[in-house]
């Protein structure tokens, strides 16, 4: 509010100060052009008219100034006072105001707290809903994947079982049968050693144990067979 | 002299000749014998070749078989003799042990009233079978000796090592 009378108060000092050049300058202008139209002595006349007026003038201006200074004052003392009831009751009312406001965002600050605190407890319960109905289905889920992986798995080693023994029964009958072609094999080399050691032994025992009568015994018993059965004719 | 004649002079000589190998060595001999009693009548030695069992023999053809027998016709009757060894029906027979030359006579003469008159038999060594022949004729081999026998019963004879084996 002072603020504002200041420059009130400045506003009108330049105003009259403005005025005051401006009449000063058409004083002066005019002043010219009479000199110009009018002679010295008319001139000295005039400049004592001028001088006359001029000081009329100044003191007119002056009165003017200080005329305008007072109702500047004044003016600035009923603004200044204007001023201060006006602040008083925009303070008051700014007061009332702030209060009000005050009253209101308290009210409705706890409005918004109840409100608030009920959507909390709202969202609480819904998440403790959700996060019920979350840990249901994950242990559902959960269970689910456990059956179905122990099944799996059951299986799995259900194949891996078949499929181990059918592999291990396929070596084992590899095996038996690389076994007997191995012992039939040796056997038949153990039987061909046999024979061939019988006819060995036979042939030097017995070249020593014949006689020479079952020597010949031997011999016409075969050729006797033989006739026999016609093998020879 | 007639190839009947000379046929029967062979069949003389075939009476008491049984194998190849002795007849080969009797013509040989009567060879000798023949020519040394035609040439040299009074030469009363002859090759130490001829044993003591075919000189019986020549002795045993008696005089009129070699009345046949002339300085001009003896190489023919010889060559005859050779001629029908090698025609005369052959029995080849494989034997395991040494036949002495009366076991070969005996053999011979079953042989001639079993099977022909005139049969000679070629008597070869093998030791590989045991006891038993193992005979040729008429280009067929057949096995009689023992070790065909053991051959053909192998798997009995193994069977019973076994058997005995596993007391």
């Amino acid at each position: 509010m002072s603020g504002l009378s200041s420059s009130l108060l400045s506003l009108l000092l330049l105003a009259s100060n403005l005025a005051l050049l401006y009449l000063y300058w058409e004083l002066y202008r005019k002043y010219v052009e009479v000199k110009k139209k009018v002679k010295s002595t008319d001139f000295d006349q005039i400049q004592k008219q001028t001088r006359s007026i001029l000081s009329k003038a100044l003191t007119k201006a002056h009165s003017i100034i200080t005329r305008a200074q007072q109702e500047g004052s004044d003016i600035i003392h009923e603004t200044e006072s204007t001023t201060k009831t006006l602040a008083q009751h925009y303070q008051e009312e700014l007061d009332q105001i702030t209060k009000n406001l005050e009253a209101q965002i308290t009210q409705e600050v706890q409005k918004a707290e109840s409100d608030f605190a009920k959507y909390l407890g709202s969202l609480k319960s819904h998440a403790d809903a959700s996060t019920g109905q979350v840990h249901k289905y994950v242990q559902t889920r959960a269970d689910q994947t456990f059956t179905s992986l122990d099944q799996q798995l059951a299986e799995t080693v259900k194949q891996l079982h078949i499929r181990s023994a059918t592999a291990i029964e396929e070596e084992l009958k590899k095996a038996r049968q690389a076994v007997e072609t191995y012992k039939a094999e040796q056997t038949r080399v153990v039987d061909n050693n046999i024979v061939a050691i019988l006819e060995k032994t036979l042939n030097l025992v017995l070249t020593k144990k014949l006689t020479l009568k079952d020597h010949m015994d031997l011999v016409y018993e075969a050729l006797e067979k033989a006739k026999v059965e016609k093998m020879i004719s | 002299m007639p190839t009947t004649d000379t046929k029967n002079l062979f069949e003389q000589i075939l009476e008491t000749t049984f194998t190849t190998s002795q007849l080969t060595r009797r013509i040989r001999s009567l060879r000798y014998y023949i020519t040394n009693r035609l040439y040299s009548p009074n030469k009363a030695q002859l090759p130490q070749s001829i044993n003591e069992e075919d000189l019986y023999w020549l002795v045993e053809l008696g005089e009129n078989f070699y009345k046949n027998f002339t300085k001009s016709n003896t190489n023919q009757i010889l060559e005859n003799f050779y001629n029908q060894a090698k025609s005369t029906k052959t029995f080849l027979m494989y034997i395991p042990f040494d036949m002495p030359p009366e076991e070969m006579l005996a053999l011979g003469q079953k042989l001639r009233q079993n099977y022909a008159p005139n049969l000679l038999l070629d008597i070869k060594h093998d030791p590989e079978l045991i006891g038993g022949p193992a005979l040729i004729i008429n280009g067929k081999y057949i096995d009689l000796s023992m070790r065909k026998k053991i051959e053909d019963n192998k798997n009995t004879i193994v069977a019973r090592i076994r058997e005995f084996l596993h007391q």
